[in-house]
């Protein structure tokens, strides 16, 4: 069980690393827009959150984020 | 025992599982030094789905920038975190924070749904942490 998490969560952080280093082309198809990531793949996309989220089967173990052109600064 | 995070730009991020009564899930966080809270946002609220009933307002005001928030703590979370030597455990309170998204317009929804939930003191001081960009190298170590 302890064995799966970890693979689990090992993967879920390649996932977030693989859309930061595919951002340029990724842009070029889901500017603006949600997607969904699975092991380097995206599985779905939407400009809405919500409706994302309703379509996904375990949204609550997939790597997601917005595809966008513009710079968010953050001082958190 | 090693937990290695990734830098996404210059920004350093860890990856944990979270499981409660309530709910189950995977969380992105960026590690941020200043907060002193490990702190769930709008967008991880949503994807992990974290109900109401697992939120109780919190007693203690959270001062941050930007916006009006409302804050609760979650009792009683299992955190999950991959070492080299396996899966860790911990165990603690976390605080959510809601921002009133209704009242906001889309443009400013859309931002607020993109900050990360961060990972704060009240978790990294628990390790030696390290982190240095300039080799790409950032871990929770114990």
């Amino acid at each position: 069980m302890k064995e799966q998490l970890t693979n689990e969560l090992l993967a879920f952080a390649a996932d977030h690393a693989w859309v930061n280093e595919n951002l340029g082309t990724l842009l070029e198809q889901y500017a603006e827009q949600w997607i969904a990531v699975k092991n380097g793949q995206v599985i779905d996309s939407d400009p809405d959150l919500i409706g994302l989220l309703s379509r996904l089967p375990d949204s609550a173990h997939t790597c997601i984020e917005f595809i966008t052109r513009e710079p968010l600064e953050m001082v958190l | 025992m090693i937990i290695r995070g990734r830098f996404i730009g210059d920004a350093p991020y860890f990856a944990m599982h979270l499981r409660s009564t309530y709910f189950q899930g995977l969380i992105w966080l960026l590690a941020d030094t200043g907060a002193s809270r490990t702190t769930l946002l709008d967008r991880d609220v949503r994807l992990v789905g974290i109900p109401q009933k697992a939120m109780e307002p919190a007693s203690l005001p959270i001062v941050g920038i930007g916006g009006s928030v409302r804050s609760f703590l979650v009792r009683n979370v299992e955190i999950i975190l991959a070492s080299n030597e396996g899966a860790v455990v911990l165990g603690q309170d976390l605080w959510v924070v809601q921002h009133d998204l209704e009242q906001l317009p889309p443009d400013e929804v859309s931002r607020i749904l993109r900050l990360p939930s961060v990972l704060g003191r009240d978790l990294i001081n628990q390790f030696y942490f390290t982190c240095n960009y300039q080799v790409g190298i950032v871990q929770l170590e114990r």
